[in-house]
């Protein structure tokens, strides 16, 4: 019951950033109002052509496709930025040693890793999902390698010398605070993933939002690439208000009690 | 002669600015409606200056009615948040004679004049302000947000009376004056619910709650129902207002987060500032879906704001504050709840005569008018000897209750 009050509870405040969408709607609006439908169609024209690509199954077919590329790439930098970033953090040598590489692949641009990816995979699943993973992948080592230097080392000798099961040491000791590092590093990249995924089909592939967005330019169609911006950004703000904001309230709810 | 001096100077209706106002408004609402109705029916004709009937219908429902339970509020209002003396007795009847002259002036405009009106009613908001401002501005300007929201109905009244002169109809200046009501209600609502809340935590200590009626929240929805309230008085069906008008809508139920405290909120009173709020929220979101589908759903979104959030917090208001200060408990009564009901009927049928046309819709709105009408008359009824009587209690003039 606990659960389903805070549950509502949560919900509840969301109505404060929706006033503040509304409004950026009415700004949309406004700009119609000056450029028209050409240069900037109506909120109201945008997710009719939404609903009516909802209603062919194009929206939740392109959708699934973007999604599916964007979850690979960026689950494939979770797991691999996670372990090795945790490993180079907890060695000063290999923290060492990774940084100018980090600062590497910080450094180039994403257009850049797309451009090889088309090179070495073509326009196949695999360019997008490397592109993605490739530009995620440092923001997580970072993430992972801080959280794991900034370990407090008297709280390990605790552990060890009350001799905490290895299930406790990593429950109670190191996640809590390796997580409070990483998991803004999740969110960072997995918000970026998204971007980068669309802009990877875009020039890639043929199918997703990102090729049908490519569509849509060439055939001019404005209202139909605001129609597809909207989706992936109605789908950005579902991940970060349904999904990320009640993890990371709930894996940070330690840090209000201390 | 000294006999009518006599009683003005010491009968307890002049004891404190909301005894006159509060028993105005339950009078006047029936008077209002009655003539509103033989109107409609074609026994009585209205101003040929008016062009609009209903610009006369609205003008005085939200400058005779609706100001006169203001009036009522702030005078004892400002007494409770500054602790200066009351206005009562002969400055107060001036001002119920400044209001009553301001109603026949409208009423009768054709005889009395556009100008005459414009002075009285314009003058009702100089003497309401004059005995405002100073303990506000000496003792608590925290409070000054009344004096800008009296302003605004002071300029908004003046321009209406201006464009009415200019042959206009002048209904954009009152659907102006609707949208400086909502902002009003937000402003006093935050302040008799932080007050209302506390008794009520106070006698049950149990509850363990916590109410804070926080400003970001309430300036928010403020600052967006201005928004629209601006951009409709210029462009009424332009799109970006409708999105303004969700987003106030929004911004509303985003207000409503401050008052989810749990089961202290599961009191009558709460309730009935709560469904205000609630009412704010639908008027507004009814207002921009009209505007957004191309619907003709102004009338049902305004009777939302007008018929439902204004009406409900009158009669809570008045029902609260009546009794807390005239010296009595706030009343659990049966019939506070039957007044709140025949409300709720009231804007359920109106809702329904204006956004759901019809052959009926005549019956929808003669139904909503009487249940509205009866409404104000049980008030009236009830709270008859808590106006016009001596206090019960210790206290004096516009105190609360004391012991």
């Amino acid at each position: 019951m606990r659960w389903f009050t805070a549950t509502l509870t949560y919900l509840w405040s969301g109505w404060g950033a929706i006033t503040s969408l509304l409004l950026l709607l009415a700004l949309w609006q406004w700009g119609h109002s000056l450029y028209g439908e050409l240069v900037l169609p109506s909120p109201t024209a945008t997710f009719a052509q939404m609903l009516q690509f909802y209603q062919q199954g194009k929206l939740i077919e392109s959708l699934t496709i973007t999604g599916q590329r964007a979850l690979i790439g960026f689950l494939l930098s979770m797991i691999v930025g996670t372990l090795l970033g945790v490993i180079a953090g907890r060695y000063i040598t290999t923290a060492m040693m990774s940084r100018p590489i980090i600062t590497v692949l910080v450094g180039t641009p994403p257009i850049a890793w797309l451009v090889l990816a088309m090179l070495w995979f073509g326009s196949e699943e695999a360019t997008p999902i490397f592109t993605v993973f490739i530009a995620c992948f440092p923001i997580i080592f970072i993430g992972a390698l801080q959280g794991a230097k900034t370990l407090d080392g008297y709280l390990h000798d605790l552990a060890h010398v009350y001799q905490l099961p290895w299930s406790m040491r990593l429950g109670d000791v190191y996640l809590p605070h390796v997580i409070s590092y990483l998991f803004p590093a999740w969110i960072a990249a997995l918000g970026m993933s998204w971007k980068i995924v669309v802009m990877a089909e875009l020039l890639a592939t043929s199918d997703g939002i990102g090729a049908a967005l490519a569509v849509s330019r060439s055939h001019l169609d404005t209202a139909a690439s605001m129609a597809w911006i909207s989706a992936i950004i109605f789908v950005l703000l579902a991940i970060e208000y349904l999904v990320l904001e009640p993890i990371k309230r709930h894996v940070e709810a330690w840090r209000e009690g201390s | 002669m000294n006999k009518l001096v006599n009683w003005l100077d010491h009968h307890p209706l002049g004891m404190c600015g909301f005894r006159p106002f509060f028993l105005a408004t339950a009078i006047y609402a029936v008077v209002l409606m009655l003539l509103w109705l033989g109107f409609l029916a074609g026994l009585i004709s209205l101003p040929i200056q008016i062009q609009n009937p209903i610009v006369w219908h609205m003008h005085e429902w939200l400058f005779g009615l609706a100001t006169a339970t203001m009036i009522g509020f702030l005078l004892t209002a400002v007494h409770e948040f500054t602790g200066a003396p009351c206005v009562n007795y002969r400055p107060l009847w001036l001002l119920v004679a400044v209001w009553l002259g301001a109603r026949v002036s409208f009423w009768w405009l054709d005889t009395f004049g556009l100008v005459t009106s414009m002075i009285l009613n314009g003058a009702l908001f100089v003497l309401l302000i004059y005995h405002m401002l100073p303990p506000i501005w000496q003792r608590s300007r925290q409070q000054l947000s009344f004096i800008y929201v009296l302003l605004a109905f002071a300029l908004l009244q003046q321009g209406f009376f201006v464009a009415l002169m200019h042959g206009e109809t002048g209904m954009n200046w009152l659907y102006a004056v609707i949208g400086v009501w909502m902002v009003l209600i937000v402003v006093a609502l935050s302040r008799v619910s932080m007050q209302l809340f506390n008794v009520i935590l106070n006698e049950q200590p149990h509850l363990e709650t916590v109410y804070l009626a926080r400003p970001p929240r309430r300036n928010l929805a403020i600052s967006i129902i201005s928004l629209y309230t601006a951009i409709s008085f210029f462009y009424p069906q332009h799109p970006v207002a409708g999105w303004i008008a969700l987003a106030a809508s929004a911004a509303m139920l985003n207000l409503l987060n401050d008052w989810h405290v749990g089961r202290a909120l599961w009191n009558r009173w709460l309730l009935m500032l709560y469904a205000v709020y609630w009412f704010v929220a639908l008027g507004y979101g009814v207002l921009g879906l009209g505007i957004l589908m191309e619907l003709a759903w102004q009338p049902a979104g305004h009777h939302l704001l007008v018929v439902g959030a204004l009406s409900l917090a009158m009669l809570t208001v008045m029902m609260i504050a009546g009794r807390q200060h005239a010296g009595y408990n706030i009343s659990y009564a049966p019939w506070t709840l039957w007044v709140v009901g025949l409300i709720m009927l009231a804007v359920l049928t109106r809702f329904i005569a204006s956004a759901i046309p019809s052959l009926f819709s005549q019956w929808w709105l003669l139904s909503s008018a009487l249940l509205w009408l009866f409404a104000f008359v049980l008030y009236g009824i009830y709270s008859w000897r808590s106006l016009t009587t001596s206090r019960p209690d210790l206290g004096r003039d516009c105190d609360e209750r004391i012991g």
